[in-house]
């Protein structure tokens, strides 16, 4: 059955409204090249089990979680990686820098990881953020906050008031 | 209230920096916004039409009732039972849904069986491969691991699991609680999942504990825990600020625990090896 106008629409506005938190809540679990490429998949799944949602105002919960799922099969079904060579040129070192910064976001626990995704990479504050993927506003600023302590630490930038929540 | 959560105010140099490079990896359609709309939705129905004819998916569960009736429950259909009733979850478990409990199959197929529980509780019996069976309530996903456990909700949509064989994911928000035979874990809606505890911890500890997940001290919950709160301390360690608090966390669990081998450097860390051995030692 070809889908209808109706369809075509609505999956158009979820997916102009959430593709950001989407790929931020991807990114927060998975390498950028892979977090473009699950988006997609993300919003089909998402289509194909619109049924089953039963309250329209918890859209944007489910779209995350239905992506944190999808992150977590495909880091399970990933085959081992083998070390590149430390003799490897770096092609283009800014898009190494984002890279590695990237990296270390997820290596931090797994509560601040998405909220500075999402904060800094995808650019949504925290009041989106909270009301995008249902979490209270107070519990996105205290991740935000702690989190960006963390990552100044780990990236060896000074500390700055009013982190140290 | 601040650059760092809502833009308002001026953000330091560093963080500034951070966004600028950060934000070119943030999402960038790879199509023309008004295509590739149309583009999915062709591919929906191409993928529809594929899974009806090569790999149908479950519609239906069979449905036992506390007085021998016996009935189905198609997927999406809502299960409000009047005694208590055990829906056979494919070849990998059983749950049985208490009274007045409203509970649905959202789907069920090879790769996952995932109910909805809204209201009342439940107790599922599984045995199979972690992750394949998911149970979502209004604040959290109990994700199985391996496991026996009760789940329960609230008026207000709380959740709470305890666990009685093997072990449970309770996850909300990005984070996950990992729950242990003989401990529980609640979440509330619009937060993570609390902080897990034995079943048998104190009311010290509990408190402590309450009041950490509401800002609280962490110290005070350190000076209160004993051995038989290792599950509550391992699952702070990701949940605490780097550096000396989770150094705290690590020296007081070892102290308790006695564990040996451990990978100290690692742990602190939040290597996932190193924290799976670390969880090992626990009785």
């Amino acid at each position: 059955m070809a889908p209808s106008a109706t369809d075509r629409r609505a999956f158009g506005r979820l997916f102009e409204r959430y593709a950001k938190m989407v790929h931020g809540v991807l990114l927060a679990r998975v390498p950028k090249a892979d977090a473009d490429d699950l988006v997609q998949e993300v919003f089909i799944t998402a289509m194909q089990r619109l049924e089953t949602l039963r309250d329209e105002a918890s859209m944007g919960g489910w779209l995350a979680a239905i992506a944190r799922n999808r992150a977590i099969d495909f880091v399970r079904g990933r085959p081992q990686l083998v070390p590149l060579p430390e003799t490897l040129e770096v092609v283009d070192p800014r898009r190494a820098e984002v890279s590695q910064v990237l990296a270390l976001i997820r290596s931090l626990p797994e509560a601040y990881r998405e909220p500075l995704a999402l904060r800094l990479v995808e650019g949504l504050t925290g009041p989106e953020i909270a009301e995008q993927v249902g979490l209270t506003p107070e519990s996105v600023r205290v991740n935000l906050c702690r989190g960006m302590k963390l990552l100044r630490e780990r990236m060896g930038l000074s500390a700055q008031p009013g982190e140290d929540v | 209230m601040s650059y760092l959560y809502d833009k308002q105010g001026e953000g330091d140099a560093d963080l500034l920096a951070l966004e600028q490079r950060l934000g070119e990896a943030g999402y960038r359609p790879k199509l023309r916004a008004r295509r590739w709309p149309v583009l999915v939705a062709a591919g929906l129905a191409v993928a529809a039409t594929l899974a009806f004819f090569v790999a149908p998916r479950g519609t239906a569960l069979p449905v036992t009732t506390a007085s021998g009736g016996q009935s189905s429950l198609a997927v999406g259909r809502w299960l409000e039972p009047d005694e208590a009733a055990t829906i056979a979850v494919a070849d990998i478990g059983r749950v049985t849904v208490e009274p007045s409990s409203r509970v649905r199959i959202v789907e069920t197929h090879a790769q996952r069986h995932r109910l909805e529980l809204v209201r009342g509780a439940l107790h599922a019996k599984v045995v199979a491969p972690p992750r394949l069976f998911v149970v979502d309530t209004p604040s959290a996903q109990a994700v199985d691991l391996g496991c026996e456990y009760d789940l329960s909700v609230e008026a207000d949509g709380a959740t709470k699991l305890v666990v009685t064989h093997g072990e449970v994911s309770l996850e909300g928000g990005g984070v996950s609680s990992r729950v242990s035979v003989g401990a529980q874990a609640r979440s509330k809606k619009g937060q993570p999942p609390g902080v897990p505890r034995s079943v048998k911890a104190g009311a010290q500890v509990t408190a402590a504990l309450d009041a950490f997940e509401q800002g609280g001290e962490l110290a005070q919950v350190l000076e209160v825990a004993e051995a038989g709160d290792a599950v509550s301390l391992w699952n702070l360690l990701a949940r605490v600020n780097g550096g000396a608090q989770r150094e705290a966390v690590l020296d007081r669990l070892l102290a308790l625990t006695g564990a040996r081998g451990i990978d100290r450097a690692k742990v602190l860390a939040l290597d996932a090896p190193a924290l799976e051995t670390l969880w090992k030692t626990f009785p």
